[in-house]
């Protein structure tokens, strides 16, 4: 009967699926991007255009490192959809716990409960924040989900330590360990 | 013995709206009280300050010994709440949305909320969202009893309830106070107070009219007198009638006899001794309704406004 945080399981036990939704306009956004990195961003046609670009542009874009892994997800995925989402995520979650719960008129029966409304205010947020925590570590496994299979697979094939990054070795460690230079 | 329930000059302003205007309470344990008014004499605002829900903008409140505000947590798990405006949402079941409630509030002994859902008549087993608002209702009745508090809160508790599962409620409220819990309930419904309340506060706009208990409530009330007389003229009757001051509202209807009737306001009396002067074909004194007494100081007070 004393189990901790009452109302940090509820909010979290009503929102899985409204969760399970948010996950999958995650997922969706980024399997929109990241599979096209090799035929945008690590494609030399591209380059070429971006060097074209005025720099004030591209830094405006936030393209400036779109060439490489890193910079390419975080010029598409975590700095637009992926932004945008978590916001849009956070901004409705947040309104709708306090503010959305006052103005159904349902806070009233918890606040006469025994919890202090600090408690309500601190367990909540918790929720959220547990929300928006998961949908990014969603993102970061599915960007390196590919990325680390393949590693083990090449790492059960390459016998010897000492061999020399290929191409594909290259493409099969984390994206930004290979910048391209420029 | 500390009151269970005592509020001493409790004012709360909206603005410049006064909704509670320097209320003055006091519950015994182990006592049903009851607060009657219209919709906005402050019953609901008055029920909110006790649970600390919203604060008092001058005078105080102590609800079991205790400043609401100082009381916190504690003081609330002692304490049953049924909101007058209950809104439930969620798709979670009934059983669910109490066993919350449960961890936030008094302990539950095993076994209470089924037999409370029982008694009541509801379905646990359905999502919260679907049920009519007489069944969230009953949802309401119920996590407000499951802790067996020492005392309830109750706003218009019996809304939204048919009459087989109101009798049911009156009957809980009536268990709870041989238990020793105090219960402070509001309605409009004047016979629910009737029938449950030992002591009735009238509130109207914001200010106490009267606190009785239900006999002297009932006593003091309007009775409604209809009689048949023979062998007499309106004049006389209406000139015997005109020395008794409780009697209002006299109509006197000439045909083979005269028909009169009137509103008795207190005392009997005086309308006995007046109209034993007469030959009485009939007369009917109808039983006093709450209802209508308390209209009647309802108007008393706005015609002194």
């Amino acid at each position: 009967m004393t189990r901790p945080l009452p109302l940090y399981r509820r909010s979290l036990g009503e929102s899985w699926r409204s969760l399970i939704g948010w996950s999958l306009g995650f997922l969706a956004a980024l399997l929109l991007y990241v599979p096209l990195f090799s035929s945008i961003g690590g494609n030399p046609d591209m380059q070429a255009l971006l060097d074209s670009l005025p720099p004030a542009m591209i830094s405006a874009l936030g393209y400036g490192a779109i060439a490489t892994g890193a910079g390419y997800v975080s010029a598409t995925f975590y700095g637009l959809m992926g932004f945008a989402l978590s916001t849009i995520a956070a901004v409705a979650w947040s309104s709708a716990a306090i503010a959305g719960d006052e103005e159904l008129g349902s806070l009233e029966l918890t606040l006469a409960h025994g919890v202090t409304r600090t408690q309500v205010v601190l367990e909540r947020s918790a929720a959220i924040i547990t929300k928006l925590v998961w949908l990014n570590v969603l993102s970061v496994l599915v960007i390196f989900a590919p990325t680390t299979a393949r590693v083990s697979a090449s790492s059960s094939v390459t016998s010897s330590p000492s061999v020399p990054p290929s191409s594909e070795s290259a493409c099969s460690s984390p994206w930004w360990a290979s910048p391209r230079e420029h | 013995m500390t009151l269970a329930l005592e509020t001493q000059a409790l004012t709360k302003r909206y603005g410049r709206r006064l909704a509670l205007d320097a209320v003055d309470l006091a519950v015994e344990p182990g006592t049903v009280f009851g607060v009657i008014g219209p919709n906005g004499a402050g019953k609901t605002t008055t029920m909110r300050l006790l649970l600390d829900i919203i604060r008092p903008t001058s005078g105080s409140a102590r609800v079991l010994g205790q400043d609401p505000r100082q009381g916190g947590v504690e003081l609330r798990r002692r304490i049953g709440f049924l909101p007058g405006e209950l809104r439930l949402e969620g798709r979670v079941t009934g059983r669910a949305l109490l066993k919350h409630y449960a961890e936030i509030s008094g302990p539950v002994a095993p076994g209470v909320v089924d037999s409370l859902a029982q008694r009541l008549d509801l379905d646990l087993s359905r999502q919260v969202r679907k049920l009519s608002k007489g069944n969230k209702q009953k949802l309401g009745v119920v996590q407000a009893f499951m802790h067996q508090p020492d005392l309830l809160v109750l706003d218009e508790p019996t809304s939204g309830l048919d009459p087989l599962v109101q009798q049911e409620f009156l009957t809980m409220v009536r268990e709870a106070k041989n238990n020793g819990q105090t219960v402070f309930l509001s309605s409009h419904v004047l016979s629910e107070i009737q029938q449950a309340a030992d002591s009735v506060a009238i509130l109207r706009a914001g200010r106490i009219v009267t606190v009785s208990d239900v006999d002297t409530l009932r006593a003091t009330a309007l009775r409604r007198v209809n009689a048949t007389i023979a062998d007499a003229t309106a004049d006389a009757v209406r000139t015997a009638f005109a020395r008794d001051p409780h009697l209002v509202e006299l109509t006197i209807t000439a045909g083979d006899s005269l028909t009169i009737a009137g509103t008795l306001e207190g005392d009997i009396d005086p309308f006995v001794k007046a109209i034993a002067a007469f030959t009485v074909v009939d007369l009917r004194v109808e039983e006093p309704d709450l209802e209508e007494s308390v209209l009647g100081l309802y108007a008393k007070e706005s015609t002194d406004d």
